[in-house]
């Protein structure tokens, strides 16, 4: 036995010697990981106001390039928070807007894509007591992720001769998600501000936002004020409600 | 573990030293907004006085036959020329008012002055109202002439009247001016060598306020 035992010692030793080596059957597998984040990304653009065009034309109502004024009864500016619009018949006013550095794009359900923006600059000429321009906004989650209006700030103020004070704001805010209803209200920039925070945007959806501003009896003549709305969202999750 | 804490910590110090910060993910648009009022400003295109100073030309009158016109004819008043050149009248502008001068009148004189009013604004406008005054302590008369008797009691020195265009609307520009006049007659209770003076005032508003 104790040579038997010295062969299969030496057999060992030889196989060895010539490489050959048995161990357990064992196989490896692998979870290689890639994690995409996520982006935040909203844009702005505006598609249009309700009354284009250089104003100050003077043109017969129905005239080429004549963008009639909309405006509000001075006695009832506001009825059930919605401006108490007159029909119009002057050509004085106009209120512009462009859309500032394209900043991402969104396909909508139609094949369509649309551009969206930085920012949207407004212009507001001769504006006059009881004169009610409507912007039409739209702010879009470009990202994939899905933001919440998270603050809106107003900034770079330059307002003078209290102009902004004579300026009474109505709204209509258009949720993106079906079946829920419009938001409306009237009152000051603040509270507009205050309307449109924490509203959701799911990612590729698009929040509609019609802005009117009307001016008030004590508006001052021959005045000019500016200021900038800059509005935040974050990821939906992280701001309440 | 309390090696594993002291790792964390000085983990997230290394972390903060390096300029980490972690926050929400967010993003910014930008509404821009510029807003510039307008202007409601009225003055005059043009005048011109019937009795001008600057013409030897003669003078105008109250005609008396067509404001006390036989029975069954309505009065009128309106004016007749007369042969003298005694008084005149001088306008100038100061600011965006006329100034009217009336030299040397007398009970009867009749003066008109022929004006353009104009929107120099940017706003349509609508005439509210036109508001004559004497200015030191004289009264308006509120008939054009009076003998002083009955019910013709001569109530103030000079009679004044503008152009009623109450509620006309005066779109901006000189294009769009429109024509009025101011008349007044000098009456028969008015004193001799006296200053009168008066401001007519015409007021506008926005014309979707009017």
């Amino acid at each position: 036995m104790k040579r038997i035992g010295l062969l299969a010692l030496a057999l060992i030793l030889a196989l060895g010697a010539l490489g050959v080596g048995y161990a357990t059957w064992n196989a490896t597998t692998t979870v290689e990981g890639t994690v995409t984040t996520g982006k935040v990304q909203v844009g702005i653009r505006d598609t249009g106001t309700t009354d284009p065009g250089p104003g100050q034309l003077f043109l017969a109502t129905g005239a080429a390039g004549f963008s009639a004024d909309p405006r509000v009864n001075p006695d009832v500016p506001i009825l059930n928070s919605l401006p108490n619009f007159v029909t119009p018949d002057k050509d004085t006013a106009s209120c512009n807007s462009t859309n500032g550095t394209y900043k991402c794009a969104i396909a909508t359900a139609g094949g369509q894509t649309l551009a969206y923006y930085a920012s949207v600059s407004e212009a507001v000429e001769h504006a006059y007591p009881f004169y009610a321009p409507t912007i039409h906004l739209e702010i879009a989650s470009c990202g994939c992720v899905p933001v919440k209006i998270d603050g809106v700030t107003k900034e770079n103020i330059v307002d003078p001769d209290s102009v902004l004070a004579c300026i009474t704001w109505a709204w209509t805010i258009d949720p993106p998600e079906v079946g829920q209803p419009n938001v409306v209200g009237s009152g000051t920039l603040d509270d507009f501000v205050t309307a449109l925070n924490h509203f959701q945007i799911e990612e590729f959806e698009v929040l509609y936002i019609d802005l009117t501003e009307i001016f008030l009896e004590c508006t001052p003549q021959g005045k000019t004020a500016s200021f900038d709305l800059v509005i935040t969202a974050s990821q939906w999750n992280e701001v309440g409600p | 573990m309390k090696k594993i804490g002291l790792l964390c910590l000085a983990l997230v110090l290394a972390l903060g030293s390096l300029g980490f910060a972690y926050a929400k993910w967010s993003d910014t648009v930008t509404i821009s907004k510029t807003i510039t009022t307008d202007d409601v400003r009225v003055s005059w295109g043009t005048w011109t006085p019937w009795d001008d100073c600057l013409d030897a030309s003669n003078d105008y009158n109250l005609d008396l036959d067509k404001l006390y016109p036989p029975e069954g004819t309505d009065p009128v008043i309106t004016w007749v020329r007369v042969d003298k050149d005694v008084g005149c009248t001088s306008v100038t502008m100061d600011g965006d008012s006329l100034v009217v001068t009336v030299t040397c009148a007398y009970p009867l004189y009749y003066g008109d002055i022929e004006v353009e009013f104009c929107n120099l604004g940017s706003v349509p406008v609508k005439l509210q109202s036109i508001t004559p005054e004497a200015i030191g302590g004289w009264s308006i008369a509120s008939k054009p002439w009076f003998t002083g008797e009955g019910s013709d009691i001569c109530d103030g020195a000079i009679w004044v009247n503008a152009t009623d265009g109450v509620g006309t609307q005066i779109d901006p520009g000189y294009d769009q001016c429109k024509a009025a006049s101011v008349k007044w007659v000098v009456q028969q209770c008015a004193s001799q060598s006296t200053t009168y003076q008066f401001r007519i005032t015409w007021t506008v508003v926005n014309w979707n306020e009017y």
